[in-house]
């Protein structure tokens, strides 16, 4: 074992003892005269003498152990005295509530720290629960976008165990979260409190610095121990992809790279289509910039599962990649129930040729155009819209038809027409997801919400000139209107959707049937009024989210793990498959997060530790037994010498 | 101070030594040789040239013959004693050993004139240290004895050992038929004591070469610093004894007495070591049984 090197002295006055050093040396010198004896004759003594001299005064110091001992004996105990003491790191520390917060986020993968930020930070809470003493409780939070409780004040031997199976996710870092989670979780405890929190401190929701000065003011100690070696990455930070609008067999892929290092990289990505690469670039990308990537690729109407790779995208792998579902293209069956006069015929779509045209348009679409009251029957269909009939004209029972049709999991698109009013069948009220009152005249803009009905529609230079007044239900979704009016709402009844559309495309309602967009609208509406996704509302998600189905299924993970819930982490990047009764469903999940791809940056350094004034805990060990060792071997050995002297 | 009881010693020794045995108590001893004496041994008949005075007239009226009284030769063997009496013989370790080296080698000198008063034999005593002094001429008397031990107290000890020279100045007065006896420390260069040994050896007809010691000369009963004065040069020297110190001590000084005795050797007389420790009587005795044996 070495000798601990000391910090300081706890009494430094002591040390003025070892001035008893100077005496010592001056007695030596100065030491009283020897035994003086007349004797016959120093002619021998003499004769050894010289054979033997060594007249220099260093070399009668040298010469004479006692009095190095004797320095080396005073010299000592007056350190001893001075009580001198090592701060260590502690090897058997007190009994404490430990919690250990280790970043699970997704930059913990980076490899700038072999062999991963996250498996060295699993080693150094091996090693704070090693030296923890025995009866030291453990606690284990992994710090996700979620904090993640592993263990709460266990014994550590359990925790050794569990760090052995912890894995690092692939979400964004929520450090601030997990710190005062560990708060909580050490409340309870009577033992002196200290949480760990090993990360790389990239950027993350919250501020960490914060939440240590919580954690401070409870009286609870925090160390932060940092894995960074500053090195850059680059990533995807952003990614699209969906069928183009007009040519739904055209894939368009966008992708934002960003590099955050300061230098160029030379990147190379590549585009798989169902496995198949159906794209390979190479990018250059300036330093401490992002730039985004557009391409199409030729589909077929199936599925496809779409995966960007780039390559030499810095130590950070997760963000290298971004997975995208395509859905299949349905073919519809649209009826569209309107009323015409010789002027506009019902063939070529009545009074909502608008609407005729747009859905007619969709290559997937079978249009047919029926004036109630004769109406085909409703099983051929899977979409009915109705159009701008006369109320009068739709025999009873035919909204109850349409009820049963919409609840088995079919569509209904109502468009706002003048004589809307008119109907008054409970059956049709029940499904509306609005509650009209009267019909509203002047020019109004709308005002629209994100939603993918309206994904590629622009509704920026459309203009309603009449609408009616109108409240939504308590189960409809508003996803346009003006003056408070619902525009466009939906709901869902039974297994289907029905979709209200306030805009009528007549020349005195409104222009939107003049816009590029109104076809587009069209399809994406019958498009979502159709999606049969029975257990999910979003096939692309980012990792950090909860995956909530509409009852518990079995979800895949994308590394194969299986777990039926209702609810679903998403901590891994790439596909999900849920499996459904009706069939599998996928859903694609991106870390995509600039924050997280960014492992350079620390949000704390030296100076806002200083700042929090958190100390890393050592113990003072005092070293003044091992002087007074030493101090007794010291002196064995000058009794030695005095023995060998005769002196003793 | 030459120890009075000594004397008693010895005369209780003087039954053992009644017997005429020793060369080197030379009075007492019958001459095998005629001549001019004090006790007449017998007579011869007068024969022409005979010197007429020797002629015993008691004898010649009882056989009216000439008969000449026949005398023996004196042949008194004188004893020489010469004592170091320099510095360095002023030295006893007290209370360890009891009696200074000069004192020590001074009695033993007084045992031997004492030997030879008694035998009626002469003997002559000088005491040296850098040169010869306080030389005391042959004689036999008893008063001639006490006269010695009171120069021996007497002296002050003083000066450095140069025997060679002192060796010299006293061979000059050592007569043919003489026994010599030199009891010193010889603490000197060995050179100065080889020429003197020499010089002592020729003179003399025999000689005894009797070195005293105190113990502690030769085992340095001293720990820890001391600071030495030489007693006869009054050099000082300071050191540390530390066992080893005095071991390397111990055998240098072993190795000038083993040159010593070599020297002694070479010229074939008798070398002995005296340690001031031994009983003086004991001491004595053993160099008259060597000085017998080396008969």
């Amino acid at each position: 074992m070495s000798l601990p090197v000391p910090s300081g002295f706890l009494n430094p006055a002591a040390l003025a003892a070892a001035l008893l050093v100077i005496p010592l040396i001056l007695l030596y010198l100065l030491k009283p005269k020897p035994r003086k004896i007349r004797f016959p004759t120093v002619m021998f003594i003499k004769r050894i003498e010289e054979s033997k001299r060594f007249s220099a005064l260093f070399n009668k110091f040298i010469k004479d152990p006692l009095l190095l001992l004797q320095i080396l004996v005073v010299v000592l105990l007056a350190a001893a005295m001075a009580n001198p003491y090592a701060l260590v790191q502690r090897t058997t520390a007190p009994d404490e509530a430990m919690a250990i917060v280790i970043d699970a986020s997704a930059s913990m993968q980076a490899t700038d720290v072999q062999p991963t930020r996250f498996l060295s930070a699993v080693q150094k809470a091996r090693e704070l629960i090693l030296k923890a003493s025995d009866d030291s409780t453990v606690s284990i939070i992994l710090a996700e976008n979620i904090p993640v409780t592993i263990m709460s004040n266990a014994r550590r031997e359990k925790a050794l165990e569990v760090l052995d199976r912890i894995n690092c996710a692939d979400t964004p870092s929520n450090t601030p979260d997990a710190l005062i989670l560990a708060k909580d979780m050490l409340s309870e405890s009577a033992l002196p409190k200290t949480v760990y929190l090993i990360s790389d401190f990239a950027k993350t929701e919250g501020d960490v610095l914060t939440s240590a000065k919580i954690l401070k003011l409870n009286g609870i100690s925090v160390q932060f121990i940092k894995l960074n070696n500053d090195v850059s990455n680059a990533g995807i930070i952003d990614s699209d992809a969906r069928r183009t609008p007009l040519n739904r067999n055209l894939l368009y892929l966008s992708y934002t790279l960003r590099n955050y290092g300061d230098a160029e990289e030379d990147v190379t990505s590549k585009v798989y289509v169902d496995n198949m690469l159906a794209s390979e670039e190479s990018h250059a990308i300036k330093p401490l910039s992002e730039e985004a990537f557009q391409l199409n690729v030729s589909i077929t109407s199936e599925r496809h599962l779409i995966t960007v790779e780039v390559l030499d995208g810095g130590m950070l792998n997760v963000d290298d990649k971004a997975y995208a579902v395509v859905p299949q293209i349905l073919t519809h069956r649209t009826m569209l129930l309107t009323s015409g006069d010789r002027t506009t015929p019902v063939d070529s779509g009545g009074r909502d040729k608008f609407v005729a045209y747009a859905i007619g348009a969709q290559s997937n679409n079978a249009l047919r155009i029926a004036e109630p009251p004769v109406i085909p029957s409703l099983g051929e269909f899977d979409t009915i819209v109705i159009g701008d009939v006369q109320g009068n004209t739709i025999l009873p029972g035919t909204f109850r038809d349409i009820k049963n049709f919409v609840a088995e999991g079919n569509a209904l698109i109502i468009i706002a027409s003048p004589d809307i009013l008119n109907i008054s069948d409970k059956n049709f009220e029940d499904l509306m997801p609005v509650a009209l009152t009267d019909l509203i005249a002047g020019e109004k803009n709308i005002k629209t919400t994100s939603h993918e009905m309206l994904a590629d529609v622009s509704l920026e230079n459309v203009v309603v000139k009449k609408y009616y007044r109108a409240a939504a239900k308590e189960n409809a979704t508003v996803i346009a209107e003006t003056e408070g009016n619902p525009l466009i709402a939906y709901r869902t009844y039974g297994n289907g959707k029905v979709i209200y559309i306030g805009v009528n495309p007549a020349k005195d309602w409104s222009n939107f049937q003049y816009s590029s967009s109104y076809p587009i609208f069209w399809a994406q509406a019958i498009e979502y009024a159709n999606q049969k996704y029975a257990l999910v509302k979003s096939i692309s998600q980012k990792t950090g989210e909860y995956l909530v189905l509409e009852k518990d299924a079995e979800v895949t993970n994308p590394s194969g793990a299986k777990a039926t819930a209702r609810s679903v982490f998403l901590d891994k990047t790439g596909f999900y498959t849920i499996h459904g009764s009706d069939g599998d469903e996928t859903i694609a999940v991106n870390l995509e997060n600039a924050d997280e791809s960014d492992i350079k940056t620390a949000v704390y350094d030296e100076n806002s530790m200083q700042a929090l004034e958190v100390t890393e805990e050592k113990s003072r060990e005092e070293l003044f037994r091992v002087l007074l060792a030493i101090t007794a071997v010291a002196l064995l050995i000058e009794i030695v010498v005095y023995r060998r002297r005769g002196l003793l | 101070m030459i120890d009075p009881s000594f004397l008693n010693q010895l005369n209780k020794l003087n039954l053992i030594l009644k017997r005429r045995v020793s060369n080197a108590y030379a009075g007492g001893r019958a001459s095998i040789q005629y001549g001019r004496g004090i006790e007449p041994v017998d007579h011869r008949e007068y024969i022409r040239g005979d010197d007429l005075r020797l002629v015993d007239w008691k004898l010649y009226g009882r056989t009216e013959r000439l008969y000449i009284r026949r005398f023996e030769e004196e042949k008194s063997m004188i004893l020489h004693l010469l004592v170091d009496a320099s510095a360095s013989m002023d030295f006893q370790n007290s209370p360890a050993t009891s009696i200074k080296k000069f004192d020590y080698a001074g009695s033993l000198a007084t045992g031997f004139a004492y030997l030879s008063v008694h035998e009626n034999e002469k003997f002559s005593a000088a005491l040296f240290s850098s040169k010869l002094g306080d030389v005391m001429a042959p004689d036999k008397s008893k008063k001639h004895l006490f006269t010695m031990i009171d120069v021996m107290n007497k002296t002050p000890l003083s000066g450095v050992t140069d025997f060679s020279t002192a060796a010299n100045q006293f061979a000059k007065t050592i007569r043919s038929k003489s026994f010599a006896v030199v009891i010193s420390d010889f603490l000197a260069p060995l050179d100065s004591i080889e020429e003197g040994v020499y010089r002592m050896a020729k003179a003399s007809e025999e000689l005894m070469v009797i070195q005293v010691l105190d113990p502690s000369e030769i085992n340095l009963a001293w720990t820890d610093d001391i600071h030495f004065e030489d007693l006869e040069t009054k050099e000082s020297a300071r050191t540390y004894l530390s066992p080893k110190f005095k071991e390397e001590y111990k055998h240098m000084v072993a190795e000038h007495i083993a040159r010593l005795q070599r020297i002694c050797n070479e010229v074939g007389i008798s070398f002995n070591l005296i340690t001031t420790d031994m009983p003086l009587l004991d001491a004595f005795v053993g160099l008259i049984g060597g000085a017998k044996r080396g008969t």
